[in-house]
């Protein structure tokens, strides 16, 4: 036994280094789970001295872990928010560390939060942090609340009760509408990098159902290259502004056609788009294509389903409201003279040569660019009735 | 540290010396290789060699014309059938001799004994004494002739034995019941049975110089590979041990990597499954006194079968097999994973677990490594305790398991819950893959404290060295971890997922060298081809 372990020398002392080497060096990366305290979302308010005011929202999860389990939570708030100002972004955390007995953990931080005051004075600054520092994870949803941002991490929504948790899976959610541009930080910052296209951010505000307060997603908010809010989407526009960018996912047009008593829902399926630039001379041209497809949703007019006339004028007419949606938007992008859509990066893409004496000059030639809006609509399928209830009744 | 090793080297090669030195030293106590013809003299002889045991019965009885010719039995008592000794020996001789005619009475020559008079299945001449002791201590009787040095050995062996059982640690629900027993020939016998074939080789060898054990190598003539039985023999002489027990004793002298926590020998106590590793061109060894069949070479997928893979359709099978190489990893890493997880990367939890682990852990005085440690340890008591406890009071054992330590350890704000259910996760996958077992046990220790250390480095690095170990080693010439590495892929069909019975045309690549072909292709049933 023994000359075999002298057999093993050079193994034995390889591993001995190993195991030196392993354990000699300590754990510096090492955090024990009750020693964290997970964070949900963050807030920045606009500070009277232009300092970052950061609202920290920390997850309770002796109130937030019960709640899952039982529904109650025994009426204890499941989560802490906790104040903090700073010199910058950094220092404002550090601080907020400060006052937190356990260490902040950002990794699963969903929403970063600015109100509307600091966002119309600039937010510059607010990035560079979270997307250099190796924990906090790119992939955060950044919006700006109409009012106090603080304001929207104190509500006590249902379901999920942590507001910072609560509006990502609005995120999820908002597909079924998509009347709110699901802006990550990473595309936020992506927009800034580039020369023209215009940084925007859903727009998130408190809704009051009586007592109860939970924060809602509608609409947009614009900003200029100077990262300075400039104006609003709506959701119709917002909805207008995704058609061409080609992230509507779902969705219900509701289309009136003249001939029909009442009006119509219609179920979006499914919508592609694209961008097409186009420079005759000194004539810059945009085309639009968009493609829909969708589903009868609702219909309470006495028509006739079997007649494809009837299909064809729900299409034309679900194309009309969809041309009416892309016009609203890009005309408030016209207003803003902000490039929401990123024609600019488009144009680049496919005249280099042209777009660099161009490039100066965009601010421009923005406001009044011509923009050619093609829909080709589809109208699919009736659902599981083949007529109208009141001509099933009349039958 | 060198300095130290080089000592211990040193030390080493004296102990090889002295090794040398007791090889030359045969120890052999002087007795006369043959019996003389005087009866009084060989009995005397026998008794100074048994002693004055009380189980050595010396039966004196004359026959013949007159009576005029004396004889003697020697058996064991408890080892030699009294029934067989009585009615077949001492009968025949005693009162039968009687009925035949008076002028046929001259029967004097242990010829006329052998054929004419006993009525015993196995009769043999022999004249060695040594020959005849062990027979003698194997159940065996002798008898004694007045006048003649050789004497007759009478197979009378009849030793109470543990009938024939369902293996305990084996169970089928579908396949034979029967498992090994301690008595080495019904062993060989049921393998006889499975495998009906002359080619069937039975080699016997005495191992254990004070215990004299029998042990058998069996095997298929034709399809093992002649090397490897070379083999098998020349490790087992090398043994020179006083007594082997079990067949963990041969398993721990004859294993390729007796420092390896991996086992590179196969045991079994089914003999179906003996059978069919036998018929794959492996060597069985049977020991004498256990119902433990080894079985060699043993790679390391050997673990993740079951005999009930081949016996039951190749879905579920397959998908079991699966289970099993999941459950290694497991019941390997789980524990492991789970503090890494909880420690370093608590971003690879999805948010609502971690809040509820979080919520769990609230309050939790110890670190996760120590707390898993700890119930690991806990969990290996309990698995020891209720192996060795008698099974009234392993009842209680469960009762004390289950609820004290699981779960007033919870309530009681020692660990935490989602902890529980980690340990008994490992605890239940670990029992699917039975056969490397002991090795699992103390790897999932080394892996908790590397990842304690280094989090999910650790865990890399760990299962680096144990891939690297795995593929340096070997089971008699073939390599462990054969077929995957080297990678066969005739043998994929019986690795990962069991294929039908009739795609598997060869037996394994890298043991059965000679003899590759199982079964004539297309086999698989269908309607009858029109050709």
């Amino acid at each position: 036994m023994l000359y075999k372990i002298a057999k093993y020398k050079k193994l034995l002392s390889l591993l001995i280094i190993i195991f030196l080497g392993v354990t000699l060096t300590g754990c510096w990366d090492h955090r024990e789970l009750d020693q964290l305290a997970i964070v949900a979302g963050l807030a920045f308010d606009k500070h009277p001295e232009n300092k970052v005011w950061l609202t920290t929202q920390i997850i309770n999860p002796g109130a937030a872990g019960s709640s899952a389990s039982d529904g109650g939570g025994g009426g204890e708030i499941p989560y802490w928010n906790l104040s903090s100002i700073g010199e910058n972004v950094f220092d404002a955390v550090r601080n907020a560390n400060h006052d937190s007995p356990r260490r902040l953990f950002f990794a699963h931080n969903y929403t970063v939060i600015m109100s509307e005051e600091l966002a119309r004075s600039g937010i510059q600054n607010y990035f560079d942090w979270y997307m250099r520092d190796a924990e906090t994870r790119s992939t955060v949803w950044v919006l700006i609340s109409e009012k106090n941002a603080r304001d929207v991490l104190s509500t006590q929504p249902k379901l999920a009760k942590i507001p910072g948790l609560y509006i990502n899976e609005l995120f999820t959610n908002t597909a079924a509408v998509s009347m709110s541009p699901k802006v990550n930080m990473k595309d936020f910052v992506q927009r800034v990098l580039s020369d023209t296209t215009a940084p925007i951010a859903p727009l998130v505000h408190v809704m009051k159902h009586g007592q109860e307060k939970s924060p809602g997603l509608i609409g947009t908010a614009v900003f200029n290259k100077e990262l300075k809010m400039v104006g609003k989407l709506n959701g119709i526009e917002t909805r207008g502004m995704l058609w061409v960018l080609g992230e509507v996912k779902s969705g219900i047009i509701t289309v009136k056609a003249p001939n029909f008593k009442e009006n119509a829902a219609l179920e979006i399926l499914n919508a592609k788009s694209s961008i097409k630039p186009l420079i005759e001379g000194n004539n810059i041209k945009i085309i639009i294509k968009v493609r829909v497809e969708s589903n009868l949703g609702e219909i309470n007019s006495p028509v006739d389903l079997m007649l494809p006339q009837t299909w064809d004028t729900l299409s034309n007419y679900q194309a009309a409201a969809i041309r009416k949606e892309i016009q609203l938007a890009l005309k408030k992008s016209h207003e803003l003279n902000a490039d929401i859509f990123g024609f600019g990066d488009m144009i680049y893409k496919k005249y280099p040569r042209e777009w660099k004496e161009m490039k100066d000059r965009w601010e421009d030639i923005y406001p009044g660019l011509e923009v050619e809006i093609i829909v080709e609509s589809k109208l699919r399928r009736p659902g599981l009735l083949q007529d109208t209830i009141k001509a099933i009744k009349a039958k | 540290m060198i300095k130290y090793l080089s000592k211990k080297m040193k030390l080493a090669q004296l102990l090889k010396d002295d090794n040398k030195k007791d090889k030359t030293k045969v120890e052999e106590k002087s007795r006369p290789a043959t019996l003389s013809t005087d009866l009084k003299t060989n009995l005397d002889l026998f008794s100074g060699i048994m002693g004055n045991s009380p189980d050595f019965i010396v039966r004196h009885f004359t026959f013949g014309k007159n009576r005029a010719v004396k004889a003697a039995l020697l058996f064991m008592d408890g080892l030699a059938d009294k029934k067989i000794i009585n009615e077949s020996i001492i009968k025949p001789l005693m009162y039968d001799i009687h009925l035949f005619d008076k002028n046929q009475l001259e029967m004097r020559t242990m010829e006329d004994i052998e054929n004419i008079l006993l009525s015993v299945g196995d009769v043999q001449h022999e004249a060695a004494v040594d020959t005849m002791i062990s027979r003698l201590l194997y159940g065996d009787t002798i008898m004694l002739v007045d006048g003649y040095q050789e004497v007759l050995i009478i197979d009378t062996k009849g030793w109470q034995s543990r009938s024939i059982q369902e293996p305990p640690n084996e169970r089928v629900v579908r396949g034979p019941r029967e498992g090994f027993t301690e008595t080495i020939r019904f062993n060989t016998a049921m393998l006889r049975r499975k495998i009906n074939n002359p080619d069937l080789t039975v080699e016997q060898v005495i191992v254990g110089q004070k215990t004299h054990t029998y042990v058998a190598l069996v095997y298929l003539k034709g399809i093992v590979n002649p090397k490897l039985v070379e083999e098998v023999k020349q490790r087992l002489k090398r043994i020179k041990t006083d007594a082997i027990l079990e067949s963990g004793y041969i398993e721990q002298f004859i294993e390729d990597s007796p420092l390896s926590l991996f086992t590179t020998v196969g045991n079994t106590e089914k003999p179906d499954v003996a059978a069919a590793k036998i018929l794959e061109g492996r060597v069985a060894i049977l020991i004498d006194g256990s119902p433990m069949v080894l079985t060699v070479p043993m790679l390391f997928v050997e673990g993740f079968q079951s005999a009930e893979d081949y016996y039951s359709r190749p879905y579920t099978a397959s998908l079991l097999r699966m289970l099993r190489f999941a459950s290694f990893f497991i019941t390997l890493l789980s524990p492991a994973l789970y503090v890494a997880m909880t420690t370093y990367h608590q971003e690879f939890i999805p948010t609502p677990l971690l809040i509820t682990m979080k919520a769990a852990s609230e309050g939790t005085p110890f670190p996760a490594v120590f707390e898993i440690l700890l119930m690991g340890l806990v969990f290996e008591i309990l698995r020891e305790g209720g192996i060795r406890l008698p099974s009234p009071v392993g009842q209680a054992l469960s009762i004390v398991g289950a609820l004290i330590i699981g779960d007033a350890a919870v309530s009681a704000g020692l660990i935490g819950a989602p902890l529980v259910i980690v340990i008994a996760l490992t605890a239940v996958s670990s029992f699917l893959v039975n056969p490397h077992q002991d090795a699992l046990i103390l790897l999932r220790f080394v892996f908790i404290i590397l990842a304690g250390i280094l989090g999910a480095v650790g865990i890399v690095i760990g299962l680096l060295f144990i891939l690297v170990h795995l593929c340096s080693i070997r089971s008699f010439g073939t390599p462990y971890l054969s077929p995957l590495a080297p990678f066969t892929f005739q043998d994929m069909k019986d690795t990962f997922i069991r294929a039908p019975i009739w795609t598997m045309l060869t037996r394994p690549q890298l043991i059965s060298k000679l003899n590759k072909k199982r079964e004539v292709s297309g086999l698989e049933p269908g309607p009858e081809q029109n050709s």
